[in-house]
């Protein structure tokens, strides 16, 4: 009879009090799960966040793989509660990403500064929809358009959200084709949109490109001393890649680390889909002030080039503005994709890998002032 | 006899932290910053936060491109066309 009982403990457990939610959070893993193949949507990301949602809501789940001494539990606190698997994964982001195009035209970078603004006006409504200050600056992270640092941020705050604010910002990243258009063209007109940009790169220097990690490095860890740890180990990743003498290095940290934390960091994450962490009115708030943290990214991104365009006699074409969100490479084709379809010579590509590196940088400089403000 | 002076001592200790405790939170209040159960004053609380965290991260950029600028004109990059 014991044997018959531990045999059918799961069905049990599903038809005890409210473990029928369970099922729900397996469907939810199920979507991210078609969201990632079939779609094709961040698989890196939600294809492991999805199969971790069905594995951490499978019956007694929280006694074995998501308690105390669990295997997800273990690899939770082991790169995630501690913020070290994003650092790790910063340093491949970081041998991935070329400044060339921001180096030959730093102006470029107060774009990617102005779309931040939809992080900071999202902390503000969260405030407002009654989330405690430390889960509203998470929840506002998310805006940042960049995993490592929502992880790291939320963590940092000790948010309750930490795995919606996940599923959140890596859907709404994969999203970003379908969010941004229409912003784009509720912001701007159609002369605005075909404005052309002629595309004339200083040459840079190889000592420039060496430079500019250590730099920024020593910068931003003087001024917004919280976002050192992130910043450092993503110019890291970025001097390995310029310095010339470390090939093998980068290529590790772009390809094998960079996979090899990924998988860790899916299916660790995994650790806050539990019913009970994850089904709230909470989580459906998050999901929507995720989407405007993003619709006011754009935003911000695309008015401080209007704005400029005001004292500037060779116009900028406003839409690049709203490539300075981190989601790289997306949305700097987005952008140059809407020009092209307004006019088939217009050619921003250039521009917006520009912008959207800076992005990069500037949502990392936005986690460490969260940070500093609410820590 | 060292055990009974101990338990005493202890007892004594802890009778005394517990009015120190007291008195901390008679004269300290329960106030807290910003005000918990009020959303709009939340809000209205962040807002200056919006101001420096934009003004900050404005600030760093400035910085940023000033020094790429100068590194350029140092290290010899030139413009094109």
């Amino acid at each position: 009879m014991d044997f018959f009982k531990e045999l059918f403990s799961g069905f049990t457990y599903i038809a005890t009090g409210d473990n029928w939610k369970t099922i729900v959070m397996w469907i939810i893993g199920g979507v991210l799960i078609f969201l990632a193949i079939k779609k094709k949507m961040e698989p890196t990301l939600l294809l492991p966040m999805g199969l971790g949602a069905i594995l951490v809501n499978l019956p007694l789940a929280n006694e074995g793989i998501v308690s105390p001494h669990g295997s997800i539990t273990t690899l939770f606190n082991a790169g995630i509660a501690n913020e070290l698997f994003p650092l790790l994964l910063f340093i491949g982001i970081g041998a991935m990403i070329d400044f060339g195009p921001l180096l030959s035209n730093p102006k470029l970078m107060i774009f990617g500064a102005a779309a931040q603004f939809g992080i900071f006006f999202t902390m503000s409504l969260a405030a407002l929809l009654g989330f405690e200050l430390k889960d509203a600056g998470s929840i506002a992270i998310i805006g940042a358009a960049d995993g490592p640092t929502a992880i790291a941020v939320s963590q940092a705050l000790g948010s309750n959200f930490t795995g919606a604010i996940m599923v959140a910002a890596y859907s709404y990243m994969a999203l970003v084709p379908i969010i941004q258009p229409p912003v784009i063209k509720l912001c701007t007109t159609k002369k605005e949109r075909m404005i052309r940009m002629p595309y004339r790169p200083a040459n840079v220097s190889k000592l420039t490109r060496i430079l500019f990690p250590i730099v920024v490095t020593i910068i931003v860890g003087i001024f917004a001393p919280k976002s050192a740890e992130l910043i450092g180990f993503l110019m890291f990743g970025n001097l390995i890649r310029e310095c010339g003498v470390l090939d093998n290095l980068s290529e590790t940290a772009q390809n094998a680390l960079a996979n090899i934390i990924t998988i860790f960091l899916g299916i660790s994450i995994s650790a806050r889909l539990t019913a009970a962490e994850f089904l709230k009115l909470d989580t459906l708030m998050i999901l929507a002030l995720g989407l405007f943290a993003f619709i006011f990214d754009t935003f911000g991104g695309i008015m401080i080039a209007k704005v400029m365009n005001l004292f500037l006699k060779e116009k900028i074409n406003p839409m690049i503005g709203a490539s300075g969100i981190s989601a790289f490479p997306m949305s700097a084709r987005v952008v140059h994709k809407i020009g092209l379809e307004e006019d088939n010579q217009n050619f921003l590509l250039p521009h917006t890998i520009g912008v959207n590196v800076s992005g990069q940088i500037a949502s990392v400089i936005a986690g460490g002032l969260i940070l500093g403000m609410l820590s | 006899m060292t055990t009974k002076i101990t338990t005493t001592a202890i007892e004594e200790i802890s009778e005394a932290t517990e009015e120190i405790t007291t008195e901390t939170v008679e004269v300290v209040g329960v106030e807290t910053f910003p005000p918990e159960n009020d959303q709009v004053e939340n809000m209205v609380y962040t807002l200056p936060m919006m101001g420096k965290g934009m003004f900050g991260i404005f600030l760093v950029t400035v910085i940023i491109v000033a020094s790429v600028a100068i590194l350029n004109k140092v290290t010899g990059g030139k413009k094109n066309g």
